[in-house]
């Protein structure tokens, strides 16, 4: 149940369902609200359900801009 | 529920034991609850306990915390119960911590009685299991605290927490961190 996300590394990931903080995760635990880039590509990656990457909406208007012309 | 095979995949990390946290939380924080394996829609025999990536909808504000037992304290027993034709999980997580003090003692007081979802993770193992569902909580069966008299004696204060009905079921994670 997604209810909002937090922003985090500048909008390029979002927290779900909880605060940036610690939850457990693979064989260990993570701290959300630590994470570098890096980091947080591997959880998403490994399907962590409390993270997502932002889809990045201005290349994508540039793309149908590009289509468009 | 169909029938699968089970080949007996080689786990060369393969151990006893238990991780020493353990997540625990109030059953009635949880607002929505992770959704249990169709019976029907299997396609391996994990598909039937392995809730995977689904999450505890956590009231606002709430969380699991963590209780830290001692190392190869905490164990895990299942048992399959009941006659035949209606065979039914009695699950048992047992916590122990070489300790007695006023923290666990406290512990003890304000969770004796409370209706409970636990988690905890088998050694080496990337997944959660816990006990506790919707209409089905976990509780405190038993707890102790010892200290004995020898200076060798195991000084400990321990709690087993027992869930019925459904199996162990596995998730990829636990929220430790208060829900928005």
């Amino acid at each position: 149940m997604a209810k909002k996300g937090t922003a985090i590394l500048d909008g390029a990931y979002e927290v779900l369902h909880v605060k940036p903080g610690v939850i457990g995760f693979g064989k260990s635990f993570v701290d959300l609200g630590k994470l570098t880039p890096a980091k947080a590509e591997e959880l998403v990656k490994a399907g962590c359900p409390y993270l997502r990457k932002v889809e990045k909406k201005s290349s994508r208007g540039k793309d149908k801009e590009n289509e468009n012309s | 529920m169909d029938l699968f095979d089970f080949q007996g995949v080689v786990n060369l990390e393969e151990s006893a034991g238990l991780q020493i946290e353990v997540g625990i939380a109030d059953y009635r924080d949880v607002e929505t609850w992770p959704a249990l394996p169709d019976l029907t829609a299997g396609t391996e025999n994990a598909d039937y306990v392995d809730v995977g990536t689904e999450v505890f909808g956590m009231a606002t504000g709430t969380k699991f915390y963590k209780f830290q037992g001692s190392l190869e304290k905490n164990a895990f027993n299942s048992n399959l119960v009941g006659p035949r034709g209606a065979k039914s999980f009695e699950n048992t997580l047992t916590v122990i911590r070489n300790a007695v003090n006023k923290d666990l003692t406290g512990w003890l007081r304000a969770n004796r009685n409370r209706p409970l979802v636990v988690a905890f993770r088998p050694l080496g193992e990337s997944q959660w299991v816990f006990l506790g569902y919707e209409g089905l909580w976990a509780e405190v069966d038993e707890g102790q605290m010892d200290i004995p008299g020898e200076i060798a004696g195991e000084k400990m204060t321990m709690f087993t927490v027992r869930s019925i009905f459904h199996p162990p079921i596995y998730i990829d994670a636990i929220p430790f961190t208060e829900a928005v």
